[in-house]
């Protein structure tokens, strides 16, 4: 199977490739800086657009890694909208409420299947983290609704 | 004899009551700090400047010294658990590390981790007594164009080293030096590859690049295993190590433990890129390469004493020179000038209370850290037994409130996710995900210096070969691209030619 590795090759081509168009747009080097800001990422985008194009013209041979599954790899998908979900969420919910939703809603995605069970050990976790965080280590976290709330 | 003499005066220091407290207290804070992934060694430091106002200044520098190394020795705890680095350097922990506690060896693992960095922190402060100065001294003849050098080998070996193709390596270490260049460019303080977004401006944060490699890829693979009930429980086979472990390590440890401190003394260098050196160092000249990456124990002892070892060795130039070298020696630095001493190179004959009570006090922070560390191995494998559809999401949450703490910005947990997709990517089709930190780590050194080279040179690239260390750094980078490629070929030549 090399298919696979080929479109790989021709993904890291463009990339390389973008990566050095948008490195062609810094301005050039300044008096006595004889590299400047511009070169080292232009050398980095063409050796990179270089090893992607070796990659489609001459594919490497494949391990014994299995190759994606559509079922499963459209769940890792899921969860990582998910995740997204929660770094935009996380400054408007507060950590806790973020956190308790994250964690549950991956477990059961995972396949928890217990509800009650589910919701506890998620709102203790949460809360747990928070207060050693925040409280013990002094690192601010947001406390979002809980404050609005008047909670906090 | 003056040696030992200044080292008994050390101990008298060291072994106060009060220093004993602080100590085991730095070691504690730092143990909590290495396990809590996203607070590194210098962030925690920093954290905690304002408990050493009012003190003493010997018990000042005690105390953040024993924050350093216990957090360079809490961080390999979570990195073979979970394949959650706490902070750079234990990345290369990950590789076997994790893979041995998949075989149901974590027991081993974290004990060979506690037991190589003892060895190698203990040996490293006699080696930071005797061989302090003059090896100071060698390591300031590392000008731009060396320590350019010293970069382009340790990424040509880690990119030939990592996996299996070469190319894919070159593409790894490519995506990571790309990731360095994001953000403000100092020297001319243009902005790059920020795409207008002001909080890139600070750049890349490896710790985020870490655990979205690492930790978020590996929880995308646990889950598609759960779903498709692959996923094998681990069933913990010992929780001691072994005689016959504990051997085969030992010459792993005493390499890594000399190779960490040279490396840890070598400004800019940094604990990371002696935990790679060891790494490739072990793989390289063992009989049995292909082990390493399947859960092979040297590859958890050299890396760990190489990282430890380092953090003595980054002391040195600090101590010896008055320079801070480092992130973490940088906060030592401040925190020396807020007690009122000012490093320079005649910190020794000054305030020899604070160099050799800092220097005794690391013996029995080692020891403490081992008293500490090696009964808590067995709590620590226990997580190991809570179910998998729970661990993950705690692991996850655990993660993001350590990536969150780097800038207390949800970008960086925007940038981990998607990271943590593209590591998921790269393991599926066989992209070493090692050298994308290493080359985040070492992108801007490596940029800044071979700039610098060329502004000392004014455009003349002769510069970069004019001394010896730079030529046989260069020498050895293209050797180990091109010898396992010509020995392919020589074994080839002899077969085809029977």
């Amino acid at each position: 199977m090399t298919s696979g590795e080929r479109i790989w090759g021709i993904v890291i081509l463009i990339f390389g490739g973008a990566y050095l168009i948008e490195g062609i747009r810094i301005p050039p080097a300044a008096f006595g800086d004889p590299l400047g800001a511009r070169i080292f990422p232009t050398i980095l985008g063409t050796s990179m657009a270089a090893c992607g194009a070796f990659l489609a013209i001459k594919p490497e041979p494949r391990g014994a890694q299995p190759i994606l599954v559509r079922r499963s790899f459209i769940q890792v998908l899921i969860l990582c909208a998910l995740l997204l979900l929660y770094a935009i969420s996380l400054p408007g919910l507060g950590y806790f409420l973020a956190t308790f939703l994250l964690v549950w809603m991956a477990a059961r995605i995972m396949g928890e299947r217990s509800l009650i069970r589910g919701l506890v050990i998620s709102a203790v976790f949460s809360a747990g983290v928070f207060f050693l965080f925040s409280r013990v280590l002094t690192i601010p976290l947001p406390l979002g609704l809980l404050k609005t709330l008047g909670l906090g | 004899m003056d040696t030992l003499q200044n080292l008994l005066f050390g101990f008298s220091i060291a072994l106060e009551p009060i220093n004993i407290l602080y100590s085991f207290l730095g070691c504690l804070v730092g143990t909590l700090i290495g396990v809590l992934p996203g607070i590194g060694p210098a962030g925690g430091m920093s954290l905690l400047i304002p408990l050493i106002y009012g003190k003493s200044p010997a018990s000042a520098v005690i105390l953040l010294a024993g924050i350093y190394y216990g957090a360079m020795y809490g961080g390999s705890t979570t990195s073979i658990l979970l394949n959650l680095p706490g902070e750079a350097a234990s990345v290369v922990t990950t590789l076997d590390g994790y893979q041995m506690a998949r075989q149901g060896r974590a027991g081993p693992a974290l004990c060979i981790a506690a037991i190589g960095s003892y060895i190698a922190g203990t040996v490293s402060v006699i080696f930071l007594m005797l061989v302090g100065p003059p090896l100071a001294h060698f390591a300031l003849r590392f000008g731009p164009a060396e320590s350019f050098a010293l970069m382009v080998f340790g990424l040509s070996t880690v990119s030939a080293l990592a996996g299996p193709s070469l190319i894919k390596g070159a593409v790894s270490t490519i995506f990571g030096l790309m990731l360095a260049t994001i953000g403000l460019d100092l020297p001319t303080g243009l902005q790059r590859y920020t795409f207008g977004i002001d909080k890139l401006m600070e750049g890349f944060d490896i710790i985020v690049a870490a655990i979205g490699l690492f930790a978020v890829s590996e929880i995308f693979i646990g889950l598609e295993e759960v779903s498709a009930g692959t996923l094998e429980r681990v069933k913990v086979s010992r929780i001691w190590l072994s005689f016959q472990d504990f051997r085969q390590s030992l010459g792993a440890i005493i390499r890594g433990t000399f190779l960490g401190f040279i490396v840890g003394a070598i400004p800019g260098a940094a604990h990371v890129t002696a935990s790679f050196f060891s790494y490739t160092l072990e793989k390289k000249f063992s009989k049995n390469p292909e082990r390493f990456g399947k859960g092979e124990i040297r590859g958890v002892a050299g890396p760990e004493s190489a990282n430890n070892s380092a953090a003595s060795g980054a002391l040195l130039p600090l101590l010896t020179l008055g320079l801070p070298a480092s992130a973490v020696t940088a906060v030592l630095y401040g925190a020396l000038l807020m007690v009122g001493i000012k490093p320079s190179p005649f910190l020794f004959q000054r305030n020899p209370d604070v160099v050799w009570g800092l220097v005794a006090s690391m013996y029995v922070g080692n020891i403490m850290l081992l008293i500490l560390n090696l009964p808590l191995v067995g709590i620590f494998i226990r997580i190991l037994s809570i179910p998998p559809r729970w661990l993950f999401p705690i692991v996850l949450a655990v993660s993001f409130v350590g990536v969150y703490s780097v800038h207390n910005s949800g970008l960086d947990l925007i940038l981990a996710s998607l990271l943590g997709l593209i590591g998921y990517l790269m393991r599926k089709f066989e992209f070493p995900l090692a050298p994308v930190i290493l080359g985040l780590v070492l992108g801007d050194l490596l940029e800044q210096s071979i700039r610098q080279a060329l502004m000392i040179s004014g455009g003349e690239v002769g510069i970069l070969f004019q001394s010896a260390i730079a030529k046989t750094l260069f020498g050895l980078a293209v050797f180990v691209v091109v010898a396992p490629k010509l020995m392919q070929n020589l074994r080839g030549w002899r077969t085809r030619k029977k």
